[in-house]
């Protein structure tokens, strides 16, 4: 079933308003940059290391009471951890390091210290009509001809997913599934098109997964 | 030297001493990091790629004209901050003050020692800096 969007204000609520990373000193809030679609992104902070050789777009607000948000500009405070290009930051290498939002003469008004981690696993989730992604999937699923589905492959270390988008390749059988790119990294529709088995296979980072499906028809 | 003319010297340096500006830490290291600032030394240790708020202070109000230059800046840069006493995450015990805060944010390079010079109307400083390597 799909998440009713009606709810969508009251998971707001319920994570206690957050409405993303707060900065050392407080004055800012950092979310990934979402679809506004996907509201449990939204209202997340970045709450997990980015995954080296990943990227995350960003978006950043000031909280001060009575202004709105000035022209900001991000930079790395290590650049060898990570790397800022245009509200996206550049996983380079595990480790910790400061992300600073400056004003106009190099004030700063806030920074967020945000880790990189190796990921050492690549799972897939599905994505539902709502925008939610389920938990990971498991070994094998069956569709009937005609049925869709979309996956999103998303990096983990030990217990923990990963932020970032991937430049990831999928690979299936085309007599069996259609795999559509509709633009959302590392994600792929994929479209049962004929009875017949394929695995969906996923590399990113370096890392493998794949899910097996069996495509059934439904006899008259 | 006469044990009162020491005593008077003795007097006059912690006057002296008491008539520089402090610098207090405004946010403290992730874990794992290191961010310390030390007062009395006028030191501070930061680990490489860590920013750290510090605000320079003289006589519990905000130092005035203050401004802070870097020895090396490829070891310790020094950014100019700006806190809005109207921002909610009033976590670091704001105060009420009609005059802006000076608060300085030093970010650390390369690992290796510097010296940040802090000038105010109020008095000047040198605070020791030394970057340390991530474990």
């Amino acid at each position: 079933m799909p998440f009713p969007r009606f709810l969508l204000p009251f998971l707001a609520l319920a994570t206690g308003c957050a409405q993303g990373s707060s900065g050392a000193l407080g004055q800012t809030d950092t979310t990934a940059a979402c679809p506004p679609s996907e509201l449990v992104c939204a209202v997340a902070g970045i709450d997990a290391p980015i995954a080296k050789g990943a990227a995350l777009p960003i978006q950043v607000s000031v909280t001060s009471e009575g202004a709105s948000t000035p022209p900001l500009s991000f930079a790395s405070a290590n650049p060898d951890v990570f790397t800022i290009d245009d509200a996206r930051i550049h996983a380079q290498a595990p480790g910790i390091a400061s992300m600073l939002i400056t004003m106009e003469g190099d004030l700063v008004v806030d920074f967020l210290h945000v880790w990189v981690a190796e990921a050492d696993a690549l799972r897939l989730h599905r994505v539902t009509n709502g925008g939610l992604q389920t938990s990971p999937l498991p070994a094998a699923m069956e569709m009937l001809v005609g049925d869709e589905l979309t996956l999103v492959a998303a990096p983990h270390r030990g217990p923990q997913r990963l932020f970032g988008e991937l430049d990831a390749a999928f690979e299936a059988d085309p007599q069996v599934v259609l795999m559509l790119d509709e633009g959302v990294a590392g994600s792929r529709r994929i479209v049962a098109t004929a009875a017949g088995e394929t695995t969906v296979t996923v590399k990113a980072l370096g890392i493998e997964a794949a899910v097996a499906l069996t495509v059934l028809e439904v006899s008259p | 030297m006469s044990p009162r003319a020491s005593l008077f010297l003795l007097a006059a340096a912690a006057l002296a001493a008491g008539c520089e500006p402090s610098i207090t830490a405004l946010t403290i290291a992730p874990p794992t990091a290191v961010a310390d600032v030390d007062n009395v030394e006028k030191d501070v240790r930061l680990s490489q790629g860590i920013a750290l708020a510090i605000e320079c202070t003289y006589q519990n109000s905000p130092c005035e004209d203050a401004t802070a230059t870097s020895s090396d800046p490829e070891i310790v840069r020094v950014l100019p901050g700006f806190v809005d006493l109207l921002a909610p995450g009033d976590a670091y015990q704001r105060y009420a003050t009609d005059v802006p805060r000076a608060v300085f944010i030093f970010v650390g390079g390369k690992p290796g020692d510097a010296v940040v010079t802090l000038t105010s109307s109020d008095g000047n400083t040198s605070i020791d800096v030394n970057v340390l390597p991530l474990p």
